[in-house]
């Protein structure tokens, strides 16, 4: 097949914005191409070289691409620059500029598809030194063979702009009319594509095997399942009325969804977009390999980023120092995670897709050893919105984003690669960042561990409550002290220890020890949330919960000029709160 | 399979690699009985160079049948660049360990440096020659073919080339002004001309001078063959070998 063909098809399709008239024109394309080569036509299609698990890229910048087109098109860089200033798409410049060429060439074929492919294919590959020259290169030889308009689609494949409006969803449309008949068929042909991830595979299959052959389509270990999404609702209200009255909430981590294939002592990570991110990862590979107690799974988990030294949850960003390329190792030691499993789609050797969500976590507890790093995702099951609120508090509180919550009823199967409401988000619309520091006295303390064995690990914190003559915990903080306050707290804290909690103490967390209301210390936080545990403002603003701060820290200043009296009153933190507090944007 | 050949001089060989660079860096040589082959288009499908070093070049050549050996040109450069003059060369090639050994003798034998290259995987690549007719013929010297092109390049980025029978001609027009050099049939730089009427084409001078530069240290003359807008064909006689281009034409409006 020629890869003009392929160009007028193309056009055509640029010129319509209808679904259905875009979907009979994939329809005749498919019908006209030959089974060999569909899987690269509908990956070209879709802007694609390979399907996401694959994990290469074309990667071509704009820049780069330009430079093959001064070499195959032999027109000057200022005329390029103008051009591509003017038009800003790298496609049209290249159209452009191959229409002017003035450089004949010694050799002109006519381009077929699959030159095209293996020539992207090579430019994915090139790597390593030299590896960017290497791919302009290509690239230039590929546009020295192309007409203008075959330059254009090239162009916009290579820079990841391919962007002709047809989605894998309008591609499994095409499949099921052309291989299965018609569109009723087209459930089939969405199930063999949400267990593989692979389009361009399920097409090939159905052009050499027919539909016969895309039923028989099962989960493999190894290739990602395209993940059950959820709706998103603001209340928890609102939520049980969608599940029927019952529900299971859980956590929702503020982490990167994974998804965890293990084969004996294989494993693979895929993310969310089903990108292989393995290598990134070679602490969780570890963690799966001696906690997953399973020969063959294919779980979900969250994985959050974590302070080595009070466990405590970090936010999503700290995960972005583990995106790099080198000093693995040591971003794993400066910045652990945790894993929390919820969900399991296939343990050994059975689909756990089609069974419902209470039976899927319950193999999911027989298979995952359980310690400090590997968990399985805190939830409850409730029908009652207010547990459910108050538990929300609790998860916002901890670091969480929110929760999720999900379905028990028999219906409530894995629904690969679908966004519906059996799994529905709840997030806050509101928050109330922190923008100033606070003066909190320490009124307990938890011990440490590891690094921090032998000194406290995190203090319980607290504000006074003038109206009560109260001290009213507020947070506990165990980041932003140096090795120097943790070997002088416990001498510090000590004589003011006492077995108990003092009686001008009010928490609702229970410390490992406790003291006198005495050092004040200064606080800076991310946000004051609601908080079902923490005790300051009790009841004013929540029915069932209190002001707490989250994700605090030590700024390093102790206040020993301050009383414990001249700490911040909880009313300040109550008036931070109501001025501060405002609609998150989305 | 493997080959082996001895030359006389590692900075002969180094010269001829430098000439086939200018279009290819990563270069497929055929090697057989008769000697080492290579034909190779640049990425951009604009310049050719056809390339043989026959067997009689050599002072020691074995080859039992025919191999492909698949070399990056400017990794095999770094190593030709630590030859001494009068240093002699000798390549030896195994294609299943896919190396290149290169041992450098020095004139006394006394000395022997041994230099050991990872080939490449050999990629088949359609290498179609196109097949020209030229309606004009001149050898020149090529020294003032590299300073007509390295002139014309002060005011442009291409130069135009016209063989008559009278004469060859440069012509480059620019912003700045034009350059012109013209070699005339009875001058000494201009050994024979065989044209019927006058042909001409525009030529890049990067890839000219490219060519030239390096091929220049090579031959003193060069065949150069041309038809209106067509590409021109640059001819290097060099002993016991052959080393010629095709460049491809811009094809302007004038």
């Amino acid at each position: 097949m020629l890869f003009s063909e392929l160009v007028e098809f193309y056009e055509k399709i640029e010129a319509t914005t209808g679904r259905i008239e875009m979907t009979n024109l994939l329809v005749d394309l498919l019908r006209r191409t030959p089974p060999e080569i569909i899987d690269k036509v509908v990956y070209l299609t879709i802007g694609e070289i390979y399907p996401p698990f694959i994990g290469l890229e074309l990667g071509v910048a704009d820049k780069l691409a330009l430079r093959a087109v001064k070499l195959a098109s032999g027109m000057s860089e200022k005329e390029i620059n103008q051009a591509y200033s003017k038009l800003g798409d790298v496609g049209l410049v290249g159209e452009k500029m191959l229409a002017k060429r003035t450089q004949a060439t010694l050799f002109m074929e006519q381009l077929a598809v699959e030159d095209v492919y293996s020539a992207l294919e090579k430019i994915a590959k090139a790597s390593g030194e030299g590896a960017m020259e290497m791919k302009v290169q290509i690239l230039s030889g590929l546009l020295a063979s192309s007409q203008p308009k075959e330059a254009k689609y090239i162009l916009r494949i290579v820079t990841g702009k391919m962007r002709l409006g047809v989605a894998d969803m309008t591609v499994l449309d095409a499949l099921s009319i052309v291989f299965g008949g018609g569109k009723e068929t087209r459930e089939i042909f969405e199930r063999a594509y949400n267990l593989s991830s692979d389009i361009g595979y399920v097409a090939k299959i159905a052009a050499l095997e027919g539909i016969e052959g895309v039923k028989k389509f099962k989960i493999t270990v190894g290739k990602p399942i395209r993940p059950m999404l959820a709706e998103r609702l603001s209340s928890a209200e609102e939520i049980l009325q969608k599940l029927n009255g019952k529900c299971i909430a859980e956590y929702k981590y503020d982490g990167e969804r994974m998804q965890i294939h293990k084969k004996n002592n294989e494993v693979w990570i895929f993310s969310r977009r089903l990108e292989n991110i393995t290598w990134q990862y070679p602490d969780v590979v570890q963690m799966v390999k001696t906690n997953i107690v399973a020969d063959e799974a294919i779980l979900e988990c969250e994985c959050v980023a974590v302070n080595p030294d009070t466990g405590d949850m970090l936010p999503f960003q700290e995960l972005m120092h583990r995106k790099r390329k080198y000093d693995i190792h040591k971003m794993i030691e400066q910045y652990p995670v945790n894993l929390y499993f919820f969900d399991a789609l296939y343990v050994n050797g059975e689909d756990l897709t089609i069974k419902p969500l209470l039976e899927r976590r319950k193999v999911l507890e027989s298979i995952v050893k359980i310690d400090d790093k590997v968990k399985i995702s805190k939830a409850i099951i409730s029908s009652d919105p207010k547990e459910v609120e108050k538990f929300f508090n609790e998860a916002i509180e901890a670091g969480c984003e929110g929760l999720v919550v999900k379905s028990i009823g028999p219906e409530s199967i894995y629904r690969a690669g679908a966004r519906g409401w059996l799994w529905i988000k709840l997030k806050r619309s509101y928050k109330s960042e922190m923008t100033d520091t606070v003066d909190l006295v320490v009124v307990g303390a938890f011990h440490g561990r590891g690094k921090r064995a032998g000194s406290y690990g995190a203090l319980l914190m607290a504000a006074y409550n003038p109206d009560r003559d109260v001290f009213e915990s507020v947070c506990k903080v165990g980041s932003g002290f140096t090795d120097e306050d943790l070997a002088k707290l416990p001498e510090l804290l000590e004589p003011h220890k006492i077995p108990h909690k003092h009686a001008r103490v009010d928490s609702g967390m229970e410390a490992d020890v406790w003291f006198e209301p005495k050092i004040v210390l200064e606080i800076l936080g991310d946000e004051i949330t609601i908080s079902p545990i923490h005790r300051c403002c009790w009841g004013m603003i929540a029915e069932d919960g209190g002001l707490a701060i989250r994700f605090p820290r030590f700024t390093g200043r102790y206040r020993f000029d301050k009383s414990p009296e001249d700490a911040t009153t909880s009313k300040e933190i109550l008036e931070m709160y109501r001025t501060q507090l405002k609609k998150i944007a989305e | 399979m493997s080959f082996r050949m001895r030359l006389p001089s590692a900075d002969y060989f180094s010269d001829l690699m430098k000439a086939v660079q200018a279009v290819v860096d990563e270069g497929t040589f055929k090697i057989d009985q008769e000697g080492m082959k290579l034909i190779a288009m640049d990425p951009a499908h604009i310049s050719l160079v056809d390339f043989e070093l026959s067997s009689s070049a050599a002072e020691e050549y074995v080859c039992e049948g025919e191999l492909q050996m698949t070399v990056s040109i400017s990794e095999l450069m770094k190593f030709l660049k630590r030859a001494k003059k009068g240093e002699s060369l000798t390549l030896s090639y195994d294609e299943g360990a896919k190396k290149l050994e290169l041992t450098l003798v020095d004139a006394t034998g006394s000395r022997e440096k041994i230099f050991t290259l990872n080939t490449l995987e050999t990629v088949e690549a359609r290498s179609v020659t196109p097949r020209l007719s030229f309606d004009a013929k001149a050898r020149v010297g090529v020294d003032a073919v590299k300073d007509a092109v390295r002139d014309s390049g002060v005011v442009s980025d291409y130069v135009k080339i016209t063989i008559n029978p009278d004469a060859v001609v440069f012509l480059a027009k620019g912003e700045l002004g034009t350059v012109q050099t013209k070699l005339s049939k009875m001058g000494a730089a201009v050994y024979e001309i065989e044209a019927d009427k006058e042909v001409w084409a525009h030529f890049s001078i990067n890839y000219l001078d490219k060519i030239v530069k390096p091929a220049s240290s090579l031959s003193d003359e060069v065949v150069m063959q041309l038809s209106t807008n067509k590409p021109i064909k640059l001819s290097f006689p060099i002993p016991s070998g052959r080393l010629e281009y095709l460049i491809a034409p811009r094809i302007e409006g004038a």
